[in-house]
């Protein structure tokens, strides 16, 4: 089977069985309600006096919640498949590791994100927000998915240093607070100190939320908007270059648990 | 009284083992123990950042944040100590192995409680008196013994309404076999809408949040004890009521997990 054609069915596979777990997909619609009633409650708090600024922050919180259903990228299991030695096995597999898992956790992600976008487009409407234009549709599911492979690439690399050192969950730690601070999933770049929101557009965080949510909330127009693409996409292809040197290099170096 | 003194006794004996397990596995402890303290330092950043942006969120400046936040980590330090076990309790259910807390001559609770370290919370004590200081030091807070007392009921009352709301959860295993997702899609979420003001949020929140699930007990109503300004609740006597609030939240979790172990049937072999 020829690379895309496996990953398109470890995609549908990984779609299929998060659709098996029903309660899972009622909770995790009650799971993000309250993650917007806690991100519309402190940005209504800030920008009460605000309205041009509140309505165009709330498009914002809605399209950062609406990704990190798409971010859901459990890498602790891979971590766990190597910390348990099970990690021998996928290297007799004919499809690579990398492909069978990015396919797995985008089928899973794309799973959720249609789960909860009908509770997004009720909150957007509820909230009486002007329905956005095709363009921008358009500009923020490219962006978002180019997202998403920057997020996946990277994390996915973090996870292999396990190969070398059967467990390792730093790297990934400190991913997380780099991004909690620097990709705009709580407070978009320009909330953000000169200083930091400068660093952060050059991250590849931004590529994660807040180019993708900018786009959706208006903000990201003109040069900056097809500069903050165009940079997304060099990460997203930095990712999957290191992603890719990161296996040829771990297959050789590999240790792994006996039992 | 002899049967409670020879169930604490039990669990004394093995949450000590636990923690003597934990402590054989030193590198990973403290790296965990790092990841905690990155994982709250990225909060506090980002709060430090906003409210240097917007000066207050709600009314309330970024050090009397700081002391909401320090309060419910300090309550979380608690409840993680004592009560973590019954999130992993699904695996129990599911693999049987919850039979072996039955047959043995103590409260099945405790043997779940004491399968786990008691020093598990110990990055989130650390961090929230650094936090709790932080936030005394610059809000202006007087300390007295009195205080310091007060305090110290709060965190453990505030670590009890956590804790049954961890033991709700657990007892939800013998209809649903599943902990897990309910503690990361429902308790983890509520737990962070605490970490800014109760007051921000829409009036039916703040009833969920002080009646049905009552976390804002854990550091909202008694951060006005702290600050002077218990003036300024609805009714004031909220400030004080944490302690009892956290008994009755245990006493009536308690209840449903009786209530659950009758549900429970084993696996077989």
């Amino acid at each position: 089977m020829p690379p895309m054609g496996a990953f398109t069915a470890f995609v549908a596979q990984g779609f299929r069985q998060q659709a098996a777990y029903k309660v899972e997909g009622w909770l995790g619609i009650a799971s993000s309600l309250i993650w917007f009633v806690l991100f519309a409650g402190i940005w209504t708090a800030l920008l009460r006096d605000d309205p041009v600024a509140l309505e165009r922050q709330m498009r914002y919180v809605i399209a950062a919640r609406f990704l990190s259903e798409l971010g859901f990228l459990p890498t602790w299991e891979i971590a766990e498949k190597f910390r348990m030695g099970d990690v021998g096995l996928e290297l007799i597999k004919p499809v690579p590791l990398p492909v069978r898992v990015l396919g797995d956790f985008l089928g899973r992600s794309l799973f959720r994100t249609l789960r909860s976008l009908p509770v997004y487009i009720v909150i957007w409407f509820a909230f009486g927000l002007t329905a956005p234009g095709a363009t921008a549709l358009i500009l923020f599911l490219g962006s978002a998915l180019t997202g998403w492979v920057i997020a996946a690439s990277f994390q996915l690399s973090l996870t292999l240093i396990a190969l070398w050192t059967v467990q390792f969950n730093e790297a990934e730690n400190i991913w997380h607070l780099a991004s909690a601070l620097f990709s705009g999933e709580f407070i978009p770049l320009y909330y953000l100190p000169a200083w930091a929101g400068a660093l952060a557009a050059y991250l590849p965080f931004a590529g994660t939320y807040f180019v993708p949510s900018a786009i959706l909330a208006g903000t990201l127009t003109g040069p900056e908007l097809w500069q903050a693409l165009g940079l997304q996409v060099i990460w997203a292809l930095a990712g999957c270059g290191l992603l890719a040197a990161m296996w040829l290099a771990g297959q050789r170096k590999l240790t792994m648990q006996g039992g | 009284m002899g049967d409670l003194g020879h169930n604490l006794s039990c669990y004394y004996r093995m949450a000590m083992a636990q923690a003597r397990s934990q402590m054989q596995y030193r590198v990973n402890f403290f790296a965990h123990l790092i990841g905690i303290v990155l994982t709250y330092a990225g909060q506090f950043i980002a709060l430090a950042w906003l409210t240097q942006r917007f000066t207050t969120v709600g009314g309330w400046r970024f050090e009397e944040i700081i002391l909401l936040y320090a309060m419910a980590i300090l309550a979380w330090g608690f409840a993680v100590s004592f009560f973590w076990s019954l999130i992993g309790f699904e695996d129990q259910v599911r693999m049987g192995t919850y039979d072996r807390a039955l047959l043995r001559p103590i409260n099945p609770l405790l043997t779940v409680l004491g399968s786990q370290s008691p020093i598990a919370g110990l990055g989130q004590f650390v961090f929230s008196i650094a936090a709790f200081l932080f936030a005394v030091k610059v809000a202006g807070i007087r300390l007295t013994a009195a205080t310091l007392g007060y305090l110290l009921l709060t965190a453990l009352g505030g670590g009890l309404i956590l804790g049954s709301a961890m033991l709700c959860v657990a007892t939800l295993a013998f209809w649903t076999t599943r902990t897990y997702t309910f503690y990361w899609s429902l308790v983890y979420p509520a737990r962070q809408l605490i970490n800014y003001p109760v007051s921000i949020y829409h009036r039916a929140i703040q009833f969920v949040l002080t009646v049905l699930v009552p976390f804002a007990f854990i550091n909202y109503f008694p951060a006005h004890v702290l600050l002077g300004r218990t003036g300024e609740l609805p009714i004031p006597l909220l400030a004080w009521a944490t302690p009892l609030v956290g008994a009755a939240a245990i006493a009536a979790a308690y209840g449903f997990w009786k209530f659950g172990t009758r549900r429970y049937t084993s696996t077989g072999s």
